[in-house]
């Protein structure tokens, strides 16, 4: 049972479709596991879908549905969906599958100091950084602040980060003025996903090579 | 989480509530004008006409009603006319090919529309993947008491669809921006010259009183 939910605003965000991607990622990530946030994005996109419907037309042009209706057999050109691990749909929410091209196994962890390994998410937008985080049990993430807003989201097992407990779903908005210090619990490794958004000046080949967690 | 607050709406009574400005709201024009707006149900008809018999007539039917509200919806994003044309017919062709998956328990026609739409626009026009729950993901707590409990209160979309356009005028903006406009909060804060509390009150507000009308209406 999740007890740490994205903010009502972020759902909003995440159903009107104005969060960012690696954002989107950790609230969807959350929402995976949690009817309540599920239920609640269902009916910001009812909100949306009224006002589709009662929204003004903007016509189109006059062949537009015979040139769809000539591509209604056509064969779809979407790539098709890689094939997903069991391993895979057990240890992460499906919102990352395609992330790690549905199998958890073949991820390239770094090593990050003693306990921590991490691992580069992909993203198609600028300006945030996402990693997965693997914690042995009892090991801590170096004390760090940020600059931006950092969204943690609990993929398995759970961390204490000195305030509060988070368990596999929870999801942690810290923003610059928290210095926190995430401890795995004992007992299991405890698997993150890291969203942060940075001030562009640390984007760019340089900011890959900076520890994630230290920013000066 | 969006609570209603009956004792503040209530305090501005409806009837005075300014038209939307900017996004003018039109009657949807119907299969049959007497009877007004195709109701859900009657679209759900045509979808499941598509899904099961594969039949163009109802996609035609479907296309009629929904393309053109597509093609606004994406052209207030910022969109040039003929990029959301394609983005609209592209949707178009995404409600033919993903018909069987559409479930008229768990939404209305116009969200399940909209969230591809939404989906189009992400893609396209900011190039951007969109994380979403794969339907065979199975990680839900296992306290969730049954299936209903992801269904939206909001369902009722003839009372929904009215509820919409009696939102007061600050209300109304702040929904359009973020639904039509590709806004996040922080960014109608901008806009508007807002705090970013203000905005966050004024959606929370809008929506508790789109649930209200919604959940009077169905008592």
């Amino acid at each position: 049972m999740t007890i740490h939910h994205p903010s009502e605003d972020l759902l909003f965000d995440y159903a009107a479709g104005s969060l960012p991607e690696p954002v989107a990622l950790a609230v969807a990530g959350h929402a995976a596991h949690c009817a309540g946030c599920q239920r609640r994005i269902r009916e910001i996109e009812d909100v949306g879908g009224a006002a589709l419907e009662t929204a003004e037309t903007a016509a189109l042009s006059a062949h537009a549905l015979d040139a769809v209706m000539a591509r209604l057999d056509a064969p779809a050109e979407e790539p098709a969906k890689p094939e997903v691990t069991a391993e895979t749909r057990a240890a992460l929410p499906s919102p990352l599958w395609p992330y790690v091209g549905g199998d958890i196994g073949k991820i390239r962890w770094k090593r990050k100091g003693k306990g921590i390994e991490t691992a580069d998410v992909p993203l198609s937008c600028g300006g945030y950084s996402a990693h997965l985080l693997r914690i042995q049990p009892g090991h801590s993430v170096p004390v760090h602040t940020h600059r931006g807003t950092e969204y943690t989201l609990v993929l398995k097992g759970a961390y204490h980060d000195g305030a509060e407990h988070y368990a596999a779903g929870d999801l942690q908005v810290a923003d610059a003025s928290l210095n926190h210090q995430p401890v795995a619990d004992p007992g299991e490794v405890c698997l993150c996903l890291a969203v942060l958004d940075e001030p562009l000046r640390f984007t760019g080949p340089v900011a890959r090579y900076l520890n994630p967690f230290i920013r000066l | 989480m969006f609570e209603a607050e009956p004792a503040v709406l209530s305090a501005r009574p409806s009837s005075s509530a300014p038209p939307m400005s900017g996004v003018r709201m039109t009657e949807p024009k119907g299969a049959s004008a007497s009877s007004g707006p195709p109701a859900n149900k009657e679209l759900v008809g045509l979808m499941s006409a598509v899904a099961e018999k594969r039949s163009r007539e109802a996609f035609a039917g479907l296309f009629e009603h929904f393309a053109p509200r597509v093609k606004s919806f994406i052209m207030r994003a910022g969109a040039a006319p003929d990029v959301a044309e394609e983005l609209a017919q592209e949707t178009m062709l995404m409600v033919w090919r993903k018909a069987a998956s559409f479930d008229a328990s768990k939404a209305a026609v116009s969200t399940w529309v909209f969230t591809i739409a939404r989906n189009k626009r992400i893609d396209r026009l900011r190039r951007e993947n969109r994380p979403e729950i794969d339907p065979e993901d199975l990680k839900l707590d296992s306290e969730t008491p049954d299936p209903a409990a992801a269904v939206s209160a909001l369902q009722n979309r003839s009372i929904l669809e009215t509820a919409i356009k009696d939102l007061t005028e600050d209300q109304a903006r702040v929904i359009r921006m973020a639904f039509y406009e590709d806004k996040s909060h922080s960014a109608i804060a901008e806009e508007l010259g807002l705090p970013l509390g203000t905005v966050k009150s004024r959606i929370r507000l809008a929506l508790g009183r789109l649930r209200t009308m919604v959940e009077q209406d169905e008592v």
